[in-house]
């Protein structure tokens, strides 16, 4: 299976929040399907957990020159996904087609994801981890996955990682053309060290990254530190034990010479 | 036979012979957490706890057990170290671990005397503790407590921000990585021969004799002198 991607187009959505109900009504399904929900309990429960696409709306400016966005807050997929690396349990896994999967069967709670995660998505209830899955039993069963699916304007779509790309390629030109504001692809490359590439791009004019919350170096300073502190740490720990043990050998060769001396020195 | 000084009090050493039980308990349960190189303690710990909850899952069974153990630990050093706290700060101005002499002199002589000790094994004028000892006792009392206060961070999470818990997750990993450097270096020292009587004081008596102290410990005995403790 080549690698699967979702992108999201700010241009043609129409805040129908369509998506939203998708991801909702499909998670609450499988809760249904797998977990032997009730349908009452899995629709009446507010179950915010399984709400992994969340609007976050704001407005810009003073009227009658306002407007107001509408960014999606979910998980990026990223390609060196931080909370992934971080996992002491291996609950975080990479599926086929690179959606990042947290099995909440192994999940113990810890929130170490969520404290890596510099996009602030993971959330804990009950002891367990959850975010986006990326609907990785519809895709890698062919389907498409439910935000994209039920999106009536096409401003979410997925696929291949060739196909979305050109796809989100073309229209970021097109766009650029049309307004005169240039539009980019955020996420389709490198965004920073910390999260690489991501598998959920979208196309947005480049001055609005702010507005939709794209953040353009996301990172969380103290794990990476504590990264770095931690291969560190096994280096010097290497050192002192080596140290310590050429320490000793040393002295007891010193000791042995300086018995010698006194020895001579009675003599 | 010569006179015996005690330099360890019953509660210091009662202290600090616990501490052991407990660092080694937190840090067992705590490793796991911070790597996967020790993956195998959880797998050892998962094995029985799995079959016993019959949970499918080893490692994430031994590392719930281990989170247990580390909570419980964290909670009744928490709860020892509180009085033992208190004792420390009622003579904190006497306190071994600050410098016999303070300055950037001082402290360049107190390593010479170390190196004269460790390398050159010649006579060597020390307090109760030497330079070395000394940083390390702060240095522990430093980590200790940016571990105790990222500690409790976490374990409270839900009361601070996403950020705040994250830097505590890095403090708590960078401090202990620290502490456990310099407890290589602690207990490699406190093991080696050299060492043998304050090991001896440490574990058993809490006594060294006067001839010791004055032979190996001269800046501390002129002290013992002055405070009329020994003639």
């Amino acid at each position: 299976m080549s690698i699967n991607m979702k992108c999201y187009d700010t241009t043609p959505c129409i805040r129908c929040f369509a998506c939203m109900v998708g991801c909702s009504t499909e998670n609450r399904l499988r809760l249904q399907r797998e977990n032997h929900f009730g349908v009452e309990k899995s629709v009446q429960n507010k179950l915010e957990q399984h709400n992994h696409l969340k609007p976050m709306r704001k407005e810009f400016g003073i009227f009658p020159n306002s407007r107001q966005v509408t960014a999606f807050h979910h998980c990026n997929h990223c390609d060196n996904a931080p909370c992934l690396n971080i996992c002491p349990v291996d609950a975080i896994t990479r599926r086929v087609g690179s959606i990042v999967v947290i099995n909440q069967d192994v999940c113990i709670g810890c929130s170490s994801c969520v404290d890596a995660c510099p996009f602030d998505v993971p959330v804990v209830t009950n002891g367990k981890a959850f975010k986006c899955h990326g609907c990785y039993d519809r895709v890698e069963n062919g389907l498409k996955p439910s935000c994209a699916n039920i999106c009536p304007t096409e401003a979410m779509f997925s696929g291949t990682s060739e196909d979305v790309l050109s796809e989100a390629y073309k229209r970021a030109k097109l766009y650029t053309e049309v307004t005169g504001k240039e539009h980019v692809v955020y996420g389709a490359e490198q965004v920073n060290e910390y999260v690489g590439k991501l598998h959920w791009i979208t196309i947005i004019p480049k001055e609005d990254l702010e507005a939709y919350a794209l953040d353009t170096n996301p990172t969380r300073g103290a794990i990476q530190v504590r990264e770095a502190v931690k291969t560190g740490g096994a280096a010097a720990a290497v050192a002192i034990v080596i140290g310590s043990v050429g320490h000793l050998i040393y002295w007891l060769g010193k000791r042995k010479e300086k018995i010698k001396q006194k020895e001579q020195d009675h003599e | 036979m010569s006179k015996k000084i005690t330099v360890y009090s019953n509660v210091e050493r009662f202290f600090h012979n616990h501490l052991l039980h407990f660092i080694f308990f937190l840090t067992i349960s705590g490793l796991p957490i911070l790597s996967h190189t020790f993956d195998f303690i959880a797998y050892g710990v998962g094995i029985p706890v799995a079959v016993l909850t019959n949970n499918q899952e080893v490692l994430s069974a031994g590392m719930s057990f281990l989170r247990f153990i580390h909570y419980a630990s964290a909670f009744i050093l928490t709860l020892l170290s509180i009085p033992f706290t208190f004792l420390m700060l009622r003579k904190f101005t006497k306190l071994s671990m600050f410098p016999d002499k303070w300055g950037i002199k001082a402290t360049i002589d107190g390593f010479k005397e170390m190196w004269k000790f460790y390398i050159n094994q010649d006579h060597a004028s020390f307090g109760k503790m030497n330079i070395g000892q000394k940083l390390f006792a702060q240095s522990v009392v430093i980590c200790m407590l940016v571990i105790t206060i990222s500690g409790y961070v976490l374990i409270f999470r839900d009361s601070f921000s996403v950020e705040l818990a994250s830097y505590a997750r890095g403090a708590h990993a960078i401090s202990f990585i620290v502490l456990g450097l310099l407890l290589i270096i602690h207990i490699y020292l406190a093991t080696h021969p050299v060492n043998k009587n304050a090991y001896k004081a440490m574990f058993k008596t809490g006594e060294l004799d006067e001839e010791f102290i004055k032979d190996h410990h001269s800046i501390y005995y002129e002290k013992l002198k002055k405070e009329g403790k020994v003639k």
